[in-house]
Formats: structure tokens, C-alpha cells, sequence
């Protein structure tokens, strides 16, 4: 109950500030935006090379990662690193009686609901006025354990940012592992290009780490192109890596906290 | 005697800029090399990013030699090109659009206000991050290895060309994001569009003809952002003409003169956090 009331107060704060969420919205919806129009110019001049990938497959493919990305992909790490860590924070959060994971999930959650709503006005407008077809799962089965993809996408995408905001409590200058963040991600959670468009040793890489898990098969999974067995795999890989970030999180957390000072680092 | 007198005053105006810059210079050095480990982590960062173009390109035409016209190597040149003319960017602008952006959203820009120099000088360039040009020393290098793999020599001209062309690029880049944070004084709450412009400014990344797929109205308003980064390669292709140039120039001029505007007037509208 009083998470629940912690998530409320957050949202009122979120909603203040729905020109910024916009704005943030505005972001996710660029990169894929481009690469887009790369690919159409592509697939238009040699069709032949990328098979069942169509201009209108991968129209809504990068409709679909753009929508995703706004409400999937968690962005408290700089939160934990500049504000907690870095200007000390921390210290309100370590003398109430909350745990600091899930009340920071709490601060995070409101922001990702008001742009998970921006995302579903954006996917009823290109497919019913706009008219794209955007293909989605429609059988009961699928569309459960497309839920469960989600839901642990979501979740694999917190606690890994929470790692990297973890991090500054090593740390002087957060930027650069942010930035190496940001390079992992994009070249291998499915965002330049479908991972089955790669070359075969960096789909091979990229299905071994957790990013693609976060953006890339929640997408494909949605569209219908994994069967029921590449489903329950996906899920059976987020799990494992729900586990391992996790794990990493407690470690880091708790010799962290022994290294924090109350004034910041 | 007077035009002597104005002669005097532009001379010694233009010492005392140098000579704000040559301490600026110095003092963002300092505070660069102060912590070791964080400069060697944003070393290694930006030298990743400088990858990160040219390994987008090389994913992106893995399975095609030729997009919008372009072929693979001339599309990696593009890469490293904008590889060189990011880093410039990032060394001497952006950091100071992002400071700018929260110094108006708290209400602080009347620290940069009260200062005795131009206060657009004061706000954009303040700050130099001379890690990002680890960026241009990379972008430099693979587009070297790119003409060399497509056969292309580089003369005297084209040197001269390219590097006016990178500075035309920046002016027009410069120019736009100067005038978007401007208008950010007015809705002090929007300043994460600093964020937004960091990822449209990619559109210089791309082939101009990628863009054309889309309307004639979207199109018009990235026509901009496709004169940063084409003249400077075209350069390097020996496929710049002086109507190119005179294009890129006019945009620039035009560009500058309505960002100058557009930051003056909004000036007008700032009220300080005490205000």
C-alpha cells in the first residue's frame, strides 16, 4: 500500500512534467525514425538480398522498436549515479524505511506509464489512420507468454540500469560508462537492424547478451515471428539474465553502501 | 581618425576574446586531466563512438554494395567524416548547449548575463571537452584508410575545401541548436530538447537522398541538417561544386543571423529564478 501511494506521488510529479516525457518520447521515435528510411531505400533497390524483410515488415518493425523502446528501456541509471551517489542523496533514502530498489522502480514507473500511453497513440494512429499494418500476436497462448516477454523485459531493463548507476559508487565520471552503455546497446539490442540481418558473429553475440532481450525480442516476439518454442526460450533467457543482474545488483549494492559517504563521493 | 579609432577598439575587442579563450583553453585542460582513471574512461568511450558510425555503416550495407546511390566506401567516408566533424562539435559546442539548456531550466543564466563579454560567447563556448577529439583523430585516420581502399588522392585544395566545409557544418549546426535552446527560455521545463537535438543531429549522418523519400514539407526542414556533413565529404569525392558551396554558405549565413536574432529576443523574455 504505501508503494502504491509512493508510485501516486511520483505519477502527480510525472504528469507535471508531461511536456518533458514528450519530449523524451520524441527521442526514442528518432534513431528508429531514420534507420527506417535507410532501410526502405535499401530493401527498395535490393529487395531480393533480404528476403521476407519487405518494406512494410520492416516499417513496422521499427515502429514497433520505437514503441517499445519508449516504455521498455528504463532511464533511472543517471538518476542513481548523479543524484543518489554523486550529490549524496542517497543518504534520505538509506533512513527510511523503504527498500531503495523498489522505491526507486516507483520513481521510475510513472515516467514509463506516461510514455507507454504516448506509445499506444502513436501505434493506433499508424495503424488505423495511417493504415501500416502492424502485425500482432492474436492467439490466447501467444499472447500470454508475449505478456511474460514483456513484463520481463521491463524488468531485465530496470535492474540492469540500476547496475550502471550502481557503478558510480566506483567511479569519478559516469559519462564514459554511460556512453559505452549506450554503444553496447544500440549495435546489439536489435535497433541499427534486425539481429537476423547481421553478420552471423555479431547475431551470435548479440543473442548471448542481455540487450537484445530487452527491445529486440519483445518486438519480433509481438509480431508473431517466434514460434511457441523460441517464446518459451526467449523466456527461459530472461529469466536467467533477471537472475544474474540481479545478483550483481545485491553484490554491488551491498559493498557499495559500505564505501558511500553522506555528502556524496 | 575615427575609423582609426574603430580599427583600435575591433583589435583590442579581439585580444581580449583571445586571450578569454586561451585561459578557457587552459583551465577546461586542468579540470580535464585532474582525475586519471575518468580520463582514461572517457578516452576509451570516445573512441568507441568514434567506431560506432562507421560499425553502423558496415552493419547496415553488410549484405548490399550500394544505398540511394552511394556505394559502401563512400557511405563509410560519410561515417568518419561526420566521425571528424562530430568530434569538433562535441569539443567545442555541445557540452556548452546542454550547460546553457540547465542554466535557463534553474534559472542561472544570469551568472553567464552579468559577465563583461558577449554573453552568446560566454554561454556557447565556454566549456571545451577535449576528449572528443580522440572522435576527430579516429574519423581522420578511416577516412584516410577509405580513400586509400577507393584510390583517392587528397591535395592542398581539397584540404583547404574540407576544412571549410567542417567549419561551414558547424556554423549551420551551431546555428539551429543555439536558436531550438533559445526558444527554451520561454518554456524553461523543455530543456531536455537538448537530448532530442543530439539524436537530429544525426540526420547529417545519412545520404541527402535518403531523405527524399519522404513529403516536401518534412523534407524542407531537414534540408538543414543535410548541408553539415555532405560538402565536406563531396569534397573528399572531388564531387563539390561552387554552386554546393555557395548553397552551404547562403544556409549558414542565414542561419547564424536568425539564431543571433532568435537568442537576442529571447534574452528579453529570461527571468532568473530570484525574478
Amino acid at each position: 500500500m504505501r508503494y502504491g501511494k509512493i508510485f501516486l506521488l511520483h505519477f502527480q510529479d510525472a504528469f507535471h512534467s508531461r511536456g518533458r516525457s514528450f519530449v523524451y518520447f520524441l527521442l526514442s521515435l528518432t534513431s528508429p525514425m531514420l534507420l527506417l528510411l535507410f532501410w526502405q531505400g535499401a530493401i527498395r533497390e535490393h529487395g531480393e538480398v533480404y528476403g521476407v524483410w519487405t518494406s512494410s515488415a520492416i516499417t513496422s518493425y521499427y515502429l514497433l522498436i520505437a514503441i517499445a523502446s519508449s516504455f521498455l528501456i528504463v532511464h533511472i541509471e543517471e538518476d542513481v549515479a548523479f543524484r543518489d551517489i554523486k550529490d549524496g542523496a542517497l543518504v534520505k533514502y538509506l533512513l527510511r524505511p523503504f527498500s531503495y530498489f523498489i522505491v526507486k522502480f516507483m520513481e521510475e514507473l510513472p515516467w514509463r506509464v506516461i510514455q507507454g500511453l504516448l506509445a499506444i497513440v502513436v501505434f493506433l494512429f499508424f495503424r488505423f489512420i495511417v493504415g501500416i499494418p502492424l502485425p500482432i500476436v492474436h492467439r490466447p497462448l501467444e499472447i500470454l507468454l508475449v505478456s511474460g516477454v514483456f513484463v520481463l523485459a521491463f524488468a531485465i531493463s530496470y535492474v540492469f540500469k540500476m547496475v550502471l548507476g550502481l557503478t558510480a559508487f566506483w567511479t569519478t565520471d559516469f559519462w564514459g560508462t554511460l556512453s559505452i552503455e549506450e554503444f553496447l546497446f544500440s549495435v546489439f539490442g536489435g535497433i541499427i537492424a534486425p539481429l537476423v540481418l547481421y553478420p552471423s558473429v555479431f547475431a551470435r553475440i548479440a543473442q548471448v547478451l542481455p540487450f537484445a532481450y530487452i527491445v529486440y525480442f519483445p518486438v519480433v516476439a509481438v509480431e508473431g515471428m517466434l514460434s511457441i518454442y523460441e517464446l518459451l526460450r526467449v523466456l527461459g533467457a530472461q529469466v536467467a539474465w533477471l537472475i544474474i543482474l540481479y545478483g550483481v545488483y545485491l553484490l554491488l549494492w551491498n559493498r557499495g553502501i559500505k564505501k558511500f559517504s553522506s555528502v556524496g563521493q | 581618425m575615427e575609423s582609426g579609432n574603430k580599427k583600435i577598439f575591433i583589435s583590442g575587442t579581439m585580444k581580449k576574446y583571445l586571450f578569454v579563450y586561451k585561459t578557457l583553453l587552459l583551465l577546461n585542460w586542468e579540470a580535464l586531466v585532474e582525475y586519471r582513471t575518468s580520463f582514461f574512461t572517457k578516452l576509451f568511450s570516445s573512441m568507441l563512438y568514434s567506431a560506432y558510425h562507421v560499425i553502423t555503416i558496415l552493419l547496415l550495407t553488410s549484405t548490399v554494395p550500394s544505398v540511394f546511390g552511394w556505394s559502401r566506401y563512400e557511405l563509410l567516408l560519410l561515417a568518419s567524416t561526420y566521425s571528424v566533424f562530430i568530434g569538433f562539435y562535441h569539443m567545442i559546442i555541445s557540452q556548452n548547449m546542454a550547460r546553457l539548456a540547465e542554466e535557463i531550466y534553474f534559472g542561472r543564466l544570469d551568472f553567464l548575463l552579468l559577465k563583461p563579454i558577449d554573453s552568446q560567447f560566454s554561454a556557447t563556448f565556454w566549456i571545451i571537452d577535449f576528449i572528443s577529439g580522440t572522435r576527430i583523430v579516429v574519423g581522420l585516420l578511416l577516412s584516410w584508410y577509405f580513400l586509400q581502399a577507393m584510390h583517392l588522392g587528397v591535395g592542398f585544395t581539397e584540404v583547404v575545401l574540407y576544412i571549410s566545409a567542417i567549419a561551414l557544418g558547424l556554423c549551420i549546426l551551431y546555428s539551429i541548436w543555439l536558436s531550438v535552446i533559445s526558444l527554451t527560455i520561454f518554456n524553461p521545463r523543455l530543456s531536455n530538447v537538448v537530448d532530442l537535438l543530439f539524436h537530429i543531429s544525426e540526420i547529417g549522418r545519412y545520404p541527402r537522398e535518403m531523405y527524399k523519400q519522404v513529403s516536401v514539407f518534412i523534407f524542407a526542414i531537414l534540408i538543414p541538417f543535410t548541408f553539415i556533413m555532405i560538402p565536406a565529404t563531396r569534397v573528399l569525392l572531388h564531387d563539390f561544386s561552387a554552386r554546393q558551396a555557395l548553397e552551404a554558405v547562403g544556409v549558414c549565413a542565414v542561419l547564424s543571423i536568425l539564431a543571433r536574432s532568435i537568442w537576442k529576443i529571447s534574452l528579453r523574455s529570461y527571468t532568473s529564478a530570484s525574478s
